[in-house]
């Protein structure tokens, strides 16, 4: 669909309704009008197919096997007990029995059928106290803040912040109650005022991260609009912006790559709700519509200008922005195993490919029902797809530990580098946009790595890999050390040089690669980093020094520009 | 005219000025009773006799048929076709052209009465039967008549619309000339007798046969029906259901060598079948033959096991069977299913031929098993295709059966042929026509009511319609398990209703876990709009198997009973009347 088209679609949807009840309603399809995929997207669900069966279906004359995902908007990520409880009894009642836990720290809800849509969601409202209210469509996305344990104190402040930032962002429209909650039609429901958004939204997606330094889990420089928090005397003292980063980029066409964020000025918390409103305005009335490749915010402040953007958001903040302050983070991955925060313990749980499901032999996800069902402390979805349980007092530790162990979730401290950081995306065979597979190849793919590795005696060396099933890059593969992107089943685009911090980009070393081809050039890389690398240092950062990897790239390294 | 066409010398001199010209300028009915004179002085050696004016309705003799799957109907041409030739008029009719005045005017009438579903008349001859059942006594009295009944043995109401009009119309007064022939699957083995008793009575009434010319039906230009089997090749053959416990349906497409019969949408194709090796096996096992024994059927000679697999009916019992079980085993199952419409019903269901024959073991020669077995009738399938859309090619909808029984999974005979063949294998196959099937002459709205397999005539239908370029509105009312499994040919019927050349879809889902329907709840439901479509001119067709179609049937009764505040009769005689203009067309198997 064309940038104009979804812009039609969004303009005559009267406030996101378009005609959802009555596709909701047709019998004769398990999908929707096709304008109304674009409207369920501000719903927070997606619809998908199953791929695998597409061509037999299509042989068949039967229409793809329509089915949802359904998104929470979770900021932050933090779920109580109760609401793990229901998000759970969800997947079992109208999904496909697994939950998916994201980079952005919403749980997914896969192969909803059509007529499950609308009981699945008020089962979230009702009984897990969670809506989907543009978890995604062309507005501001659920918010990221960092999971990790350090800094709590600087954490419960951000993610309360984050929480009202979330609220405040919301679109207006009674759409949602009207659709899925048998709300009211109100008298003037067809022309609620949208003072964010207007009667078009956004051109594009809007993401928001919150950072607590020194952990990145967020990856807030692939951000749209990123908060990195910065504390004065262990108190939250404000956060130094940064704007235009963005991972999406379209296979061939050199007009789109990804970005990383850079630093705007720095603001208190208080400022925070008008900076992102200027922030959100801005790309609003300036973005590009009419292609939606290029309509991201990092487009738009390219276009704009780094002065001339500041002058306009500080013009429609009302205050001028303090100037960066600087900060240092030490890694984009996750804790694992048990921490203290707070004066109380938590939990790094490593989740596989943030699938909690019950198969091949794994309980993820009776195992992390159990944990719940004791009812202590609270869960925390990681930017990395893993899970953190935070908040327990040592008689609950122990009793979490006894089930963690009873159900074998403690496979985090048996688990090699690689696979335990490795990211991928859905894909395959559910997202109508993967190319290659993803999820379902990491675990092989990354112990195909971890075999090489050990041949070179490399075998506990922790090496950011990410997968990602098409350029839209939603693992976030772009600040990868070694990235594969699919461009066509069994072949993927090789990308190498990231950090582990998400603060430099890797660049394009091979395209359209067969799998083996690929193997046997991180074989040979490996080999050279074995012999040639200096103490300690990260496969990322020997890529650069020893040259094998042009030096053009952007990197922040963590200073202000 | 092509030279081709003409007869060989000597050629009549100046037949194109003469009589030729004179044929410019005739409409297509003239052309037709001139052509049957012709056909009729040819058959008769081409001497010139003197020609009552043949407008048809003076004639004294006349042959009706009453037919659903044309049966009746090709008995009937071929009798009157015997008739003509030993220089009788007569009028070939359909059931439907006829009500119980024209019929009383006809003088001697030899019907050939099909008996479908639950022992209904075949929907052509339905208001007549209707009218015949409110007729007055002695309405008939100058009416001389007979009946040969068409059936099936193993339904439970055997014959009975023959046996129904054979009996009402000796009670409204009318002669009968021949006792009533009950002829089953084996068609022959009473129709060729019979006819042979027609011709004498015939003979023996008219002691001086006029010789007059007749109007037949013109012969057609291109063979059909089963005894002119056509090779084709199978192209293509997919599933198309989804799901472990979905029926199996397979979409067919069969090339021919050269252009497809002229079959045009609603008709059917014909498949012409041999069981397979393992059914042939168990019937042979049970009867205690080896397969090499010999029998005589109908002059011909076959090794039994031959015999069996490319002539004999396997899947569904005889009478006859059951009678020869019954007389070797005091057994009350068997004596009950002869004597009950239901325990006969139950026991079909129960068993095929080589479970009933290992289950009431008896001595078997192969003679007697052969004398046993009711002949193999070839299955038909509704067209799923027009030749406008799939071009030279017949496409076939066939739901495949599977069943599990206490003796084991049974498959279709002809269903399961027909699954096992692989593309490029060739069949044999015939053109069946199905006259009282097909669209309107018109444009006028169809309302199309389907479940399962029975969607596939509508299929061609909507290709006919789209390409012809109808304004006509379609409604598709269809009936099947789960939307994501079954719902045949989805996105066609997805298609044509984004074009807008489908207006209105009604679905009904009889396993969807929250919403179980039959396509009669949303008759029910959309019982108003259904009237209004009525109301401008659409005619309704249903196909679908029987229990459907009687269903369908009430509904559409209780709709116009209620939604058009009438009686009950009144709401038979609006339904009797609409299937009299044609706009209430049903085909159920």
């Amino acid at each position: 669909m064309t940038g104009e088209e979804v812009e039609r679609i969004k303009k005559d949807s009267r406030r996101l309704r378009g005609t959802l009840p009555e596709s909701l309603a047709d019998p004769a399809s398990g999908g929707l009008a096709e304008t109304d995929t674009v409207i369920l997207k501000f719903h927070g669900s997606y619809q998908q197919d199953d791929r695998d069966l597409r061509a037999a279906r299509q042989a068949a004359f039967l229409e793809p096997a329509w089915q949802f995902m359904i998104r929470t908007r979770t900021p932050g990520g933090v779920l109580s007990p109760s609401q793990w409880l229901a998000l759970d009894r969800i997947a079992e009642r109208h999904g496909n029995g697994t939950l998916r836990l994201t980079t952005r720290q919403a749980v997914q809800f896969h192969g909803v059928l059509k007529g499950e849509l609308k009981p699945a969601i008020q089962a979230l409202v009702r009984e897990a106290k969670i809506d989907t209210i543009a978890a995604c469509g062309d507005v501001n996305r659920t918010i990221s803040v960092s999971a990790g344990p350090e800094a709590s104190a600087l954490h419960r402040e951000t993610h309360a912040l984050a929480a009202r930032l979330s609220e405040a962002l919301l679109p207006r429209t009674r759409a949602y109650f009207e659709i899925w909650l048998d709300g009211e039609r109100l008298p003037d429901s067809g022309s609620e005022e949208e003072p964010i958004y207007g009667e078009t939204y956004l051109p594009r997606k809007f993401k928001i991260a919150f950072a607590v330094p020194p952990r990145n889990d967020v990856e807030v420089l692939a951000q749209d609009l990123g908060f990195i928090a910065c504390a004065e005397r262990d108190a939250l003292a404000g956060f130094t912006v940064t704007v235009g980063g963005g991972m999406g980029m379209t296979a061939g066409d050199p007009r789109t790559y990804p970005l990383l964020a850079r630093p705007l000025g720095f603001v208190r918390p208080d400022q925070v709700l008008p900076l992102a409103v200027a922030v959100l305005t801005v790309q609003r009335d300036f973005g590009e519509r009419g292609e939606r490749k290029r309509a991201r915010l990092k487009y738009t402040l390219e276009t704009m200008g780094m002065e001339r953007f500041r002058a306009e958001i500080e013009a429609r903040a009302g205050f001028a922005l303090e100037p960066v302050r600087p900060w240092r983070f030490t890694t984009s991955g996750d804790a694992f195993g048990w921490a203290r925060e707070e004066g109380r313990f938590s939990l790094g749980l490593w989740v596989p490919a943030g699938r909690v499901a019950d198969r091949d032999g794994t309980a993820w996800r009776s195992g992390l029902r159990a944990i719940a069902e004791l009812g202590v402390g609270h869960f925390r979805i990681t930017p990395n797809q893993n899970l953190r349980i935070v908040g327990l007092n040592d008689q609950e530790r122990v009793a979490v530990e006894r089930r963690v162990v009873a159900f074998g979730l403690d496979v985090h401290a048996r688990l090699r580098p690689v696979l335990r950081d490795a990211l991928a995306c859905v894909a395959l065979p559910s997202c109508p946009l993967a190319m290659a597979e993803a999820e379902r190849a990491l675990p092989a793919l990354s112990v195909r790595i971890e075999r090489l590795l050990e041949a070179h005696g490399l075998a506990d060396e922790a090496i950011g890999f990410r997968v990602s099933g098409c350029p839209n890059g939603c693992s976030r593969p772009y600040l990868a050390e070694i990235a594969l992107i699919g461009r066509a089943p069994g072949r993927y685009d090789l990308r190498l040089g990231g950090d582990r911090r998400g603060e430099r980009l890797n660049v394009l070393a091979a395209e359209n690669l067969e799998l083996e081809a690929i193997f046997e050039r991180l074989d040979r890389l490996f080999a050279r980093f074995a012999q040639e690398r200096q103490p300690d240092e990260p496969f990322g950062d020997f890529l650069w020094r020893t040259g094998i990897l042009a030096a053009a790239n952007d990197s922040l390294q963590g200073a202000p520009r | 005219m092509s030279g081709l066409l003409r007869p060989r010398e000597p050629w009549p001199r100046g037949i194109e000025e003469g009589l030729l010209a004179r044929l410019s300028g005739l409409d297509a009915e003239a052309l037709l009773w001139v052509s049957g004179y012709a056909l009729a002085l040819a058959r008769g050696g081409g001497k010139a006799r003197s020609v009552s004016s043949a407008s048809a309705t003076e004639a004294s003799l006349a042959v009706v048929y009453a037919s659903q799957t044309g049966q009746a109907r090709r008995v009937a041409e071929r009798l009157a076709r015997a008739l003509e030739e030993r220089g009788n008029a007569l009028r070939l009719l359909d059931a439907a052209e006829l009500n119980v005045r024209t019929l009383a005017g006809l003088g001697r009438v030899f019907f050939a009465v099909s008996t479908h579903g639950d022992g209904d008349p075949p929907d052509a001859a339905r208001a007549l039967f209707a009218e015949l059942a409110k007729a007055k006594r002695g309405s008939l009295a100058r009416l001389g008549f007979a009946v040969l009944a068409l059936g099936d043995s193993s339904y439970p109401r055997f014959c009975a619309a023959g046996r129904w009009l054979d009996q009402r119309l000796v009670e409204l007064g009318a002669e009968r000339l021949l006792p009533l022939a009950e002829a089953d699957l084996d068609i022959e083995r009473v129709a060729a007798p019979w006819q042979d008793e027609v011709l004498a009575k015939v003979a023996s009434l008219s002691q001086d046969p006029r010789p007059v010319a007749a109007i037949l039906p013109l012969p057609r230009a291109v063979p059909h029906g089963r005894e002119h089997p056509l090779k084709a090749e199978l192209l293509d053959q997919r599933r198309i259901t989804f799901g472990a416990d979905a029926r199996d349906v397979r979409h067919l497409v069969l090339g021919f060598d050269g252009d497809a019969p002229p079959f045009e949408p609603g008709d059917a194709l014909g498949v012409v079948f041999a069981h397979d090796d393992a059914r042939v096996e168990r019937v042979l096992a049970a009867a205690g033959l080896r397969g090499e024994e010999r029998v005589e059927v109908q002059g011909q000679n076959w090794p039994i096991a031959r015999w069996l697999a490319e002539r004999a009916e396997l899947t569904r019992l005889s009478r006859r069977l059951v009678e020869a079980l019954a007389a070797v085993h005091q057994d009350h199952e068997l004596r009950l299913a002869l004597e009950d419409a239901s325990a006969w019903q139950a026991l079909v269901a129960r068993f095929q031929v080589a479970e009933a024959l290992a289950r009431w073991p008896r001595p078997w020669t192969a003679s007697e098993l052969s004398a046993a077995l009711t002949p193999l009738s070839p299955r038909l399938y509704s067209l799923a295709g027009s030749r406008s859309e799939e071009g030279e090619v017949a496409v076939l909808t066939v739901g495949v059966l599977r069943t599990e029984t206490p003796a084991g999974p049974r498959t279709g005979a002809c269903s399961g042929f027909l699954a096992g063949l692989r593309e490029g294998q060739r069949l044999e196959v015939f053109w069946e026509p199905n006259p009282r099937f097909r669209l309107p002459e018109d444009d006028r709205d169809l309302v199309m009511i389907a479940a399962g397999t029975g969607i596939a005539p509508f299929r061609a239908f909507l290709q006919e319609r789209i390409a012809r370029g109808s304004r006509g509105r379609h409604w598709l009312i269809y009936g099947a398990r789960r939307l994501r499994e079954d719902f045949l040919y989805q996105l066609d019927w997805l298609r044509w209703r984004k074009r807008g050349a489908l207006h209105r879809l009604s679905l009904a889902f009889s396993r969807e876990p929250q919403r179980r329907a039959y396509v009669q709840d949303r008759l029910r439901e959309e019982g108003s709009e259904l009237l209004r479509w009525l109301s401008e001119g659409a005619a309704i067709y249903v196909c679908g198997g029987t229990a459907m179609g009687q269903g369908v049937e009430a509904a559409l009764l209780r709709i116009l009973e209620s939604e058009g505040r009438c009686s009950p009769e009144e709401a038979r005689e609006r339904l009797l009347a609409l299937s009299a203009e044609g706009r209430y067309r049903r085909d159920l198997y």
